[in-house]
């Protein structure tokens, strides 16, 4: 998957799971700051993004991941590692 | 009148204190992801005890809060979620016990920690849980 396509699909279910409108959803946003996550929001989060991409994220790196622009990089690295 | 003597005789370690509205877990366990989270929150045995249960989320809910206000109370943060799984609910009747394990467990015990005293309260919209670390 290019980082093109897992960038929108990062954003799809951000925008989803938070309620947030897409507008907000850019690179340097932050999940707590910026986008009103909690701490059961995040680990929803996580668990939607493992569905939408059908990897596993390892919670204690998923931990810094801080932005939208960190959780892109993120997944698409866990993506090729993972042959998705 | 013998919990908060026994509060008094020992040293409070840490307090942490959760308010957590239940419809959001009734909502995240309608999710396709809804398997995948309650692993991430809930050992196997907690999962297993009240998965299907009409009301299940309610219970849910209170360990959620429970296991919110230890990590709260042990000072690790909103994003320690790695730890959940760390932290085991179980419930006697009404009460909830606290049992923790692996890295929280080190933590506890690094800090002093003897024991968890913990409670909690169900309204019809929100769950609210307290943990002392004594």
């Amino acid at each position: 998957m290019d980082i093109a396509a897992v960038e929108a699909k990062v954003k799809e279910v951000v925008v989803k799971q938070l309620k947030v409108s897409a507008d907000k959803v850019i690179p340097t946003a932050e999940f707590v700051k910026d986008l009103g996550a909690d701490s059961f929001a995040s680990i929803e989060l996580v668990a939607a993004f493992e569905v939408a991409f059908d990897i596993e994220m390892e919670e204690e790196s998923a931990l810094s991941v801080k932005t939208v622009g960190d959780a892109i990089r993120f997944i698409k690295i866990a993506c090729d590692k993972q042959g998705k | 009148m013998s919990r908060p003597l026994f509060l008094f005789e020992m040293k409070l370690k840490g307090l942490g204190v959760d308010i957590f509205e239940k419809k959001r877990m009734k909502a995240a366990l309608a999710k396709t992801s809804a398997g995948l989270f309650l692993k991430k929150v809930f050992l196997q045995g907690e999962i297993r005890a009240y998965s299907g249960e009409r009301g299940g989320y309610i219970k849910y809910s209170v360990m959620f809060a429970l296991k919110e206000a230890v990590l709260k109370a042990l000072g690790m943060g909103w994003n320690a979620y790695a730890n959940f799984c760390d932290i085991r609910v179980e419930f006697e009747g009404k009460t909830a016990n606290i049992h923790l394990s692996g890295k929280t467990a080190k933590l506890a015990k690094k800090k002093g920690v003897k024991k968890i005293i913990s409670d909690y309260s169900v309204s019809p919209r929100h769950v609210v849980a307290v943990a002392a670390l004594v």
